[in-house]
């Protein structure tokens, strides 16, 4: 319980054990979807640190429903843990929610790896294939970077990117995403990228 | 965190320290450090009655402490100490209790006096077996009978720890007394109303009126800054009436607070399901104890780890505990 605020996984994982214990106490039952720099660390795809865990959404009988805003009892629950070890309030976030309004990847509650943390909370991190889609996304949309980074860590194949690709246009069909999307395609060694999207 | 362990050392630091304070109040026992402070007889009651509960005889010793010198007690401000339903029902009990045997209009109740079923022991892993005490059973708590044991005796009212029964012996029991008390050992040139409420745990707009009336006799004074009513008290000329020097003054300590904080740690430490939790959630929950008895630590001027992680909240609730209990003088050492 050190009060280093980076993430590596095996901290990843202590403190969602701790937040299962929490919501466990509060008689309180998550399922949640995780996705990011602490999905990639507890699948082992990159090994690096990070400083927050991203919640996609929250699945309700069967239903992906949107993390934001996070429901007031796991809000404190991650608040008492925050406390416990010393980390910013925002370490268990809803940021990247705003994926779930235009869709997911085709199959990806089926590919996500389950992994629970009691009785109280089970967490469904996004699959290696999820991970290129959102991380090809995010690297186009804001350049150079940490998400570049994981995406490169992940080496992604030609079809894996151009599938990724083909999705990020739903997000975004805009002409300027598109031309940006190409040089990153062609900088990965997609060269076939103008043909799909 | 062992929690038994810390609970058990924790019961048996503050018996030592009811005992000590309660000897040299008058209660039968031999004291074995002597106070630098000025006690507050209500807060330290309150507090006992729930410390005892480890301890029979303290508990009954109070009893007689309690029906001995009941002119000298402040039935208001005794219920005014409670800070939960656990201190409520051992205060009524109490006055109830006294009242039986000392009929007054003070110590009647209008509470339901009849017995409750289903009562706890008040003792700690001591089954009461036969008839129950009817002032404690109404308040759904079990023992036997209690009676005097009659070996209680007045308060020294020289001592240092005593300098409040000695103030009501003069001004009455009121918030004269107490007020006078607080300004008298405060190391602070001048006090508010609401600190003084506050310390005293008796309404501002009482102590207001009280105060205003003190300034008038010229027993303390006032004056205003900022809008603001700051009131001071010539401590010489009280230790000269007193008979002592300033510097002899005894010192203050928020005693309300300190020991409403005291028992709230006790009776946390005695939760069954964290002594059956997991480790963090141990470590969690003494974390979030802090974060609760915080604002009244700060208030009583006890420092804590505003930081502390659960890893540190251990070791951070046990300084809390050891910086009020602290400055005690062993009694072979007393200042002559």
């Amino acid at each position: 319980m050190s009060a280093s605020t980076s993430l590596d996984a095996a901290r990843a994982d202590t403190l969602l054990a701790a937040l299962g214990e929490q919501l466990a106490v509060r008689e309180e039952c998550y399922t949640l979807v995780v996705v990011g720099g602490s999905a990639l660390l507890a699948l082992g795809l990159v090994a690096r640190t990070t400083r927050d865990v991203d919640v996609l959404a929250i699945l309700d009988g069967g239903e992906l429903v949107s993390a934001e805003p996070l429901p007031p009892s796991l809000l404190e629950a991650g608040r008492v843990v925050a406390l416990d070890f010393g980390l910013p309030m925002d370490w268990l976030n809803a940021g990247p929610a705003s994926l779930l309004d235009l869709g997911l990847p085709e199959g990806f509650l089926q590919r996500a790896q389950r992994r629970s943390y009691g009785e109280a909370l089970t967490v469904l991190f996004a699959s290696r294939t999820d991970q290129i889609h959102f991380k090809l996304y995010a690297a186009v949309d804001q350049g150079a970077g940490r998400h570049f980074a994981d995406l490169q860590a992940l080496e992604p194949t030609e079809p894996e990117l151009l599938q990724a690709a083909r999705w990020s246009r739903t997000h975004d069909p805009s002409e300027g995403y598109r031309s940006v999307l190409l040089e990153l395609l062609t900088y990965l060694g997609a060269t076939h990228g103008s043909d799909h999207v | 965190m062992d929690l038994t362990t810390f609970s058990d050392r924790l019961s048996t630091q503050l018996l030592d320290f009811a005992w000590d304070e309660w000897a040299q109040m008058g209660v039968s026992a031999t004291a074995h450090h002597e106070s630098r402070w000025a006690q507050d007889p209500e807060a330290l009651l309150v507090f006992t009655l729930e410390v005892a509960r480890a301890d029979p005889r303290l508990f009954d010793e109070l009893l007689d402490w309690a029906l001995h010198n009941e002119g000298l007690l402040s039935v208001r401000r005794l219920r005014a100490m409670c800070i939960d339903e656990t201190d409520r029902a051992l205060v009524a009990a109490t006055i109830s209790w006294l009242g039986r045997r000392r009929p007054r209009a003070r110590l009647r109740s209008s509470e339901d006096h009849r017995v409750q079923s289903g009562l706890e022991p008040l003792f700690d892993g001591r089954p009461a077996v036969g008839d129950a005490d009817p002032d404690f059973a109404a308040q759904g708590l079990l023992r036997p009978p209690a009676e005097p044991s009659r070996k209680s005796q007045s308060p020294d009212l020289r001592s240092p720890i005593n300098l409040d029964f000695r103030l009501r012996a003069m001004l009455g029991v009121g918030i004269r007394a107490e007020v006078i008390r607080i300004m008298l050992c405060v190391h602070a040139p001048w006090m508010t109303a609401g600190a003084l409420a506050r310390t005293s745990v008796y309404a501002k707009r009482n102590v207001h009126d009280a105060l205003a009336g003190l300034a008038d006799a010229g027993a303390i004074s006032v004056f205003t800054t900022s809008g603001e009513q700051r009131y001071t008290i010539d401590k010489s000329a009280w230790a000269a009436l007193l008979d002592l020097t300033p510097k002899k003054l005894p010192s203050h300590r928020e005693w309300p607070q300190l020991l409403a904080v005291l028992r709230t740690i006790l009776r946390w430490s005695r939760q069954t399901d964290l002594i059956e939790a997991s480790e963090y959630l141990r470590v969690s929950a003494t974390r979030q104890l802090l974060e609760q008895i915080r604002p009244e630590l700060a208030f009583a001027g006890v420092k804590t780890n505003l930081r502390a992680t659960a890893a540190e909240a251990p070791a951070a609730l046990e300084q809390v505990v050891h910086e009020i209990l602290a400055d005690r003088q062993p009694a072979r050492d007393r200042v002559k």
